[in-house]
């Protein structure tokens, strides 16, 4: 224990202290022990002094301690990294699990136990069976990306346990990273026929068909880790995708509860769900449902937040429906934030709008402000004059498609063509 | 489901003073606790070793908030390195038992699902 280094990072002078003493009591000594509060002191001491052992909190300074775990893991596959936390949510939980910490403590925590687990974690690093230090020795040789000794490593670890799940689990894994993908499902099914269930094993799965693209399987893979186990943000997203893919656009909204649960959203996840929900609320227009599609609008929004780019899209694809999708396009519009109201985008949006909605006459007196101001973009333009010559407002049109014409030359053709489409009422 | 313990309140049993203002806007927290002790920490030299005390605060358990009235004596201090910080134990005399009971199972179901759950994911080691 005289040889391990330590570093604690949390808030809470009072935690740090126990840790510390804890540590001191098993041996480590006290200049070994490095105690920080800051994101950034951590990062520094772990690239600088490589300690065996972290202990931090699920967030510090607004960041996410697993990720000085994976920092600290990448380092060696000995290293022990720990969480201590208030935070017991399920999905928290999930996502520590998925990364390399070893334990995860819930605060506060009565006297003793720390101790306790912390030796018993240690002693449990520090003397392996043959079985785990095959695995961890070929988990090392994954981070120095000696990929034909890590395969070798936990070939023999086959032979060291009676079910050696986690070695199949491993095999699998390093196949996968060698882009073998039919071999790591192979080894990833033999774990499953060992434990159905297995945890690591299923994500493999479900990483392998996502990577091969076979996104029915995936999402099949996706269900049964649904069914059984919290999921983490990583997943999640590859799980939205591959309902999307595998055509399973009815349960994408199912899926809000999901991600609404989770206690770390990246923008990534947002993004990739938000777009999962638009392409969901696409198809049930297709399918003359715009109560449902709306609902998915609404969460999408709901997701990514009042993005001014997803509420563009979202009310472009409202208005291009035959039936009543202006009255949701309306509620949305209303949901851009303040800073977006005047420009010039908005605008826009809101003539488009306003286009389905007004009546003629008001229509024209808004369309022809916001021409006279030069407010209006290529696609109000092209809009305002197919309404125009539809209500045989042919000299008003036609001035209208001057001012376009000065302002978007390039619109000639399209102007053009509506022209041809109404000739044989405005001839 | 966080359980936590937070005094709102902490007085000299004898004088009524408190020992630390504010509480109710910044209450203290404990971070350690067994059959009939407790640790937070608070300010340096907020109060001496032997001190007789009055407490109030709210017990959190599986979110459900009761109230916690005791009166303890402080039993050990420790500086806390680089901060202006103590570490404060207080054993409880007079308190609501089946209560902190109940903390303690809560506590200790909390960590017991904590890692059923942890290790049926991780299966590691």
């Amino acid at each position: 224990m005289t040889e391990l280094s330590a570093v604690i990072v949390d808030s809470s002078a009072s935690y740090c202290n126990s840790v510390a003493i804890s540590l001191k009591e098993m041996g480590i000594p006290q200049d070994r022990i490095f105690i920080t509060k800051r994101y950034e002191g951590a990062v520094e001491f772990i690239n600088e002094k490589k300690p065996q052992l972290l202990i931090t909190e699920f967030q510090v300074d607004g960041k996410f301690g697993l990720e000085l775990v994976n920092l600290h893991a990448s380092q060696n596959a000995n290293n022990i990294s720990v969480i201590m936390t208030h935070n017991n949510s399920s999905s928290s939980i999930a996502e520590a699990a998925e990364e390399l910490v070893d334990d995860y403590i819930v605060k506060p925590f009565q006297s003793g136990m720390l101790h306790q687990r912390l030796r018993s974690l240690i002693n449990k690093k520090l003397n392996p069976s043959d079985y785990i230090q095959r695995i961890r020795d070929g988990k090392q040789m994954l981070i120095e990306g000696r990929l034909q000794d890590a395969e070798h490593l936990f070939s023999e670890a086959l032979g060291k346990e009676s079910k050696p799940t986690l070695a199949h689990y491993y095999l699998g894994y390093t196949k996968y990273i060698g882009k073998n993908l039919s071999v790591a499902n192979a080894e990833f099914v033999k774990g499953l026929k060992l434990q159905p269930l297995h945890y690591k094993c299923l994500t493999g799965k479900f990483d392998t068909f996502f990577e091969q693209k076979s996104y029915d399987e995936a999402y099949k893979v996706a269900s049964t880790i649904i069914d059984n186990y919290p999921i983490g943000p990583k997943r999640l997203a590859n799980l939205f995708i591959s309902a999307v893919f595998s055509g399973q656009l009815d349960a994408v909204p199912e899926y809000f509860k999901l991600f609404a649960e989770l206690d770390h959203k990246p923008p990534e996840l947002r993004k990739v769900f938000a777009a999962a929900l638009f392409t969901a609320g696409r198809s049930q227009i297709n399918r003359q449902d715009l109560a449902k599609a709306g609902e998915c609008f609404e969460l999408g929004i709901k997701v990514i937040g009042p993005d001014p780019e997803y509420l563009t899209k979202v009310i472009k694809v409202l208005l291009k429906t035959d039936a009543m999708g202006h009255r949701h396009a309306s509620k949305i519009l209303q949901q851009f934030p303040n800073t977006q109201i005047g420009t010039k985008a908005f605008e826009n949006l809101q003539f488009l709008v306003q286009c389905k909605i007004l009546p003629v006459g008001d229509l024209i007196d808004r369309g022809r402000k916001l021409a006279a101001n030069k407010r209006l973009d290529a696609e109000s333009y092209e809009v305002f004059v197919n309404i125009l010559l539809e209500n045989r407002k042919i000299t008003l049109a036609e001035d209208i498609t001057a001012k376009a014409l000065k302002e978007y030359p390039e619109m000639r053709d399209t102007l053009s063509m509506i022209y041809e489409k109404f000739q044989g009422i405005i001839s | 489901m966080r359980n936590f313990l937070e005094i709102h309140c902490l007085q000299n049993l004898m004088t009524e003073f408190e020992l630390i203002k504010n509480l109710k806007t910044k209450p203290l927290e404990i971070f350690e606790f067994d059959d009939r002790c407790f640790s937070f920490q608070a300010p340096q030299k907020m109060c001496g070793l032997g001190l007789f005390v009055h407490l109030e605060g709210f017990m959190h358990i599986a979110n459900e908030k009761h109230d916690f009235y005791a009166t303890g004596k402080v039993t050990s201090t420790d500086t806390l390195e680089s901060e202006k910080l103590s570490k404060y134990t207080i054993e409880l005399h007079r308190f609501d038992k089946s209560l902190w009971e109940e903390f303690r199972k809560a506590v200790e179901q909390t960590q017991a699902a904590t890692d059923t759950l942890f290790k049926s994911m991780k299966d590691s080691e």
